[in-house]
């Protein structure tokens, strides 16, 4: 009932100011009747709205009043009724509140899936032959057959001939054809090299394609992609063109030590022996030939000059992944 | 009966004849039953070709229809075999043959519906093992592939450029692609299924037929699938190797797929990629969809059966029926052997990869080290792979071997058995090979790989059958010294070779006669058409 009777007299103060305004009076006496009866519908209003604003709001009271009645008194007619209507608004059409405060969203998808790092990877302490010899699903021997592509070949070889004789079709399937390019490869070269070998005449160019196809014949010995009497003539090739290489590059330290290589694995260790020690004497750095000197010491049963060559190794060659156990049991 | 063959050239292209058809198009008569081949009869020799030329001339009281699905037509010169006069009608179409282009196409919508029941049949094919109800999968198939190309259905048009196309490839390009490329995946998915519409349109136009069967699955099938659905004919399967298997393993190592992961590197645990995956699958499903609707689905022996149990067949509906050979015509060869064992040692088969002809050759290296005077002959045609076998040829030469292996191309078998010590298959995947059959009836032991059924061929299968004794010898695959070592073991110790010999002979002549097979055949080819 308060609020009416304040209300009605602010209106009605108001009214009269603007009746003040209207009448032909004085300028000065004009604005004295104005500012008079508005600021006290100003103060009158701005009561009033503080009291009907939220609780939270009312506070600090005098701050609050003095901020409505700034508004009202210093904009007339239009600050009034701009805040009638906020506060109104305000109050009686509320936004509506939600019932459920929380709302569920799923995660976009990104535009496309991260690869997903297995927990449990293939890979583990036996390595992929222990693998392909225990692992009773077929999916996870195929995989560790697909796992071959990122190891080098001469690891990747003797772990694709195990998978030859998986009991899956697949998975045999899927070494075979592996391994095959490999050898493809390789082969490709060969056939390019012999046929280019037939056309050049240049005796130092035929010695560098000489070079690059013992190289190969050479590759297919190593890394295992031939075997038995195919493993035998392959090496006699190889030795035959790196023999014809050296006939027209005599002063190659690269084709002295394969040469030196080759007899080795050929068994005719004197030769190969003697073939390090050239590829030495033409230039061939230590750290390369020293390894292959201990072996031929060892199959020579020279242990003491096993050790010697070993010892010689510069210490950083020492520990390379396949030459540091036995460097440290020859220490 | 005594219908001249008639060769319909495709729509898309044709092969050109050895043997010039009359001028009619399209034969006027129902065939009883149209064989759908992929890749094979009559234009490629070999076992399945061999096979269905077996069986169309056994069973001369039912008409056949033949549909040759080819893929590049360049690869395939005049055909093979000299049709029999029960094949009423031949017709040829290339798959791979590049398509006249829309220069002008026009925008178009698609049918929704049409769109979202194909993007149900997709879910299934990615999750097969969730399962689906047989009946809802064959009414899935009915109202989303057997209509596919229709104008009930999608059209290729639609597929190429309908905004719901878009959709569902944009749609399922963020759901599951793994591959960063949306341009490569875009193009993998048109490419994929250019060769779907060109069945549509192929299995639109196949003459009148009371029963389809097809002799793999991939395209073959999938047109079988095709029309069992549009015609509601009795659909036969028969796969002699496993085609998805072989396409997988193509597909493992093709190197015509980008793998965008290399590119962004990739750790041991990656298996194929993204791309890869899809082109696999891509096979799988259209085999699966091939077994949902295939009856009976038929292996050559248990192995396989097994295989497309795994494979998503319904067990219910597989079975196995063995090939079988003349035996009166090998029976004679034993009598035309001479009273040695000749130190010769036969590989009879196409010079392709599969045979693994190469290690043949090395494992001849050293059976000639050890044996001097033994000769490995290499018979069988050379021009499906003139590459592979000039290389083959480079080998011989490079190992030394030109005057002891001899390549003698494509030979009858009566003329060359008899003159052969041992039988000998390298190959890295095998069915049941018919040859085996050969050898043993022409009175030869066996070596060969353990590949398909090769080793139920010469060991035995059941109890009974092993009891007969070994036929030869089982190998691994590619391991020249293996065979080596058995081959002169079989060469050389005359009591063994001749037990060999005896199962040999008395395994195929209980369990793998041609009268046997035939008859199979028959039963098969008269319930289906009392479906019918």
């Amino acid at each position: 009932m308060a609020y009416k009777w304040l209300i009605s007299t602010a209106v009605a103060l108001e009214l009269a100011s603007w009746g003040a305004v209207a009448a032909p009076w004085h300028p000065a006496v004009q604005v004295i009747s104005f500012a008079m009866p508005h600021a006290g519908a100003s103060a009158l209003l701005a009561v009033v709205l503080q009291r009907l604003l939220p609780a939270p709001y009312q506070e600090p009271r005098t701050s609050g009043l003095l901020c409505l009645f700034s508004i009202g008194f210093f904009i007339p007619f239009l600050g009034a009724l701009g805040l009638f209507t906020t506060t109104l608004l305000a109050l009686y059409l509320p936004k509506r509140t939600r019932i459920a405060p929380w709302e569920v969203t799923q995660f976009p998808d990104l535009p496309f899936r991260p690869l997903v790092v297995s927990p449990q990877p293939l890979y583990g302490e036996g390595g992929l032959a222990a693998v392909l010899r225990h692992a009773a699903d077929p999916g996870k021997r195929h995989q560790a057959v697909m796992a071959t592509r990122h190891i080098r070949d001469q690891e990747a070889i003797p772990i694709l001939r195990l998978a030859l004789k998986d009991t899956v079709d697949d998975v045999r399937l899927l070494a075979y054809s592996m391994l095959s390019n490999k050898e493809q490869v390789i082969n490709g070269r060969l056939k390019n090299q012999l046929s280019q070998l037939q056309q050049t005449m240049d005796p130092p160019l035929r010695g560098e394609i000489h070079q690059r196809i013992a190289q190969d014949y050479w590759e297919l010995a190593w890394l295992g992609l031939a075997e038995g009497e195919v493993l035998i003539h392959v090496l006699n090739t190889a030795r035959e063109h790196v023999e014809a290489a050296l006939e027209l590059l005599a002063d190659s330290p690269g084709l002295h030590f394969l040469r030196g290589r080759i007899l080795l694995r050929q068994g005719d260790i004197k030769n190969a022996r003697v073939a390090f020690a050239k590829a030495q004497s033409v230039g061939m750095p230590e750290v390369e030939v020293l390894p292959y000197l201990a072996e031929v010491a060892f199959r020579e049963r020279r242990f003491l000059d096993v050790r010697a060559a070993l010892r010689a190794l510069d210490p950083l060659a020492r520990t390379h992944p396949t030459l540091s156990g036995v460097a440290d049991y020859w220490r | 009966m005594n219908q001249q063959p008639v060769l319909r050239n495709s729509t898309v292209t044709a092969a050109a004849p050895a043997h010039p058809a009359p001028a009619a198009l399209v034969h006027p008569c129902t065939a009883d039953i149209t064989l759908l081949l992929e890749g094979t009869y009559p234009y490629v020799s070999g076992g399945v070709s061999s096979w269905v030329h077996q069986i169309i001339r056994g069973l001369p009281e039912f008409t056949f229809a033949l549909v040759f699905l080819g893929g590049d037509k360049a690869h395939y010169g005049p055909m093979k075999y000299s049709l029999p006069e029960n094949v009423i009608h031949l017709e040829c179409h290339y798959l791979m043959q590049p398509q006249s282009k829309d220069t002008h196409p026009k925008p178009r919508h698609g049918k929704a519906q049409q769109f979202a029941d194909i993007a149900r049949l997709h879910d299934y094919l990615r999750a097969p093992e969730n399962g689906l109800p047989p009946d809802e999968l064959r009414g899935l198939l009915a109202c989303t592939v057997a209509r596919l190309g229709t104008h009930g259905g999608i059209l290729h048009e639609d597929f190429l450029h309908g905004e719901q196309a878009w959709e569902v490839i944009r749609r399922d390009y963020t759901r599951f692609c793994t591959d960063p490329s949306f341009v490569d995946f875009f193009w993998t998915i048109r490419s994929m299924h250019a060769p779907l519409f060109m069945l549509t349109s192929i299995a639109q136009s196949v003459p009148p037929t009371r029963v389809f069967h097809a002799v793999s699955t991939g395209y073959a099938g999938f047109l079988g699938m095709l029309l069992r659905q549009q015609r509601n004919c009795p659909f036969i399967l028969t796969e002699h190797g496993i085609y998805t298997k072989e396409r997988k393993i193509d597909l493992t190592q093709a190197d015509w797929i980008k793998d965008a992961r290399e590119t962004f590197g990739g750790g041991l645990d990656d298996d194929v990629s993204y791309m890869r995956r899809l082109w696999i699958r891509f096979f799988e499903g259209i085999g699966r969809l091939t077994y949902a609707t295939a009856d009976p689905i038929i292996a050559l022996y248990e192995g396989n059966r097994q295989r497309q149990i795994t494979d998503g067949a319904d067990p219910a509906r597989t079975q196995v029926i063995p090939n079988g050979i003349d035996l009166a015509r090998f029976a004679p060869l034993r009598a035309r052997r001479p009273e040695q064992i000749p130190p010769v040692i036969g590989l009879l088969g196409r010079v392709v990869p599969i045979k693994d002809i190469k290690t043949f050759i090395r494992a001849m290296r050293t059976v000639c080290n050890r044996l001097p005077g033994a000769e490995g002959w290499i018979i069988g045609p050379e021009e499906e792979d003139e590459d592979y076998a000039r290389e083959c040829r480079d080998l011989v030469a490079s190992l030394g071997l030109e005057g002891q292996v001899k390549f003698l191309g494509f030979q009858k078998a009566e003329d060359v058995l008899p003159r052969l010590g041992l039988l000998a298959l390298t190959s890295i995947s095998e069915a049941l090979p018919l040859v085996i059959l050969e050898g043993f009836a022409s009175g030869l032991p066996v070596l060969a790989t353990d590949v398909g059924s090769c080793r139920e061929l010469i060991e035995g299968n059941t109890v009974e059958d092993r009891a007969l004794g070994a036929a030869g010898e089982i190998i691994s695959i590619a391991d020249p010294e293996a065979f080596a070592r058995q081959a002169l073991q079989l060469l050389t110790d005359t009591q063994r070779w001749h037990e060999a010999q005896a199962a040999g002979i008395a395994r195929v002549e209980r369990y793998y006669t041609q009268v046997k097979m035939h008859e199979s055949y028959r039963q098969l080819y008269q319930s289906a058409l009392q479906q019918v």
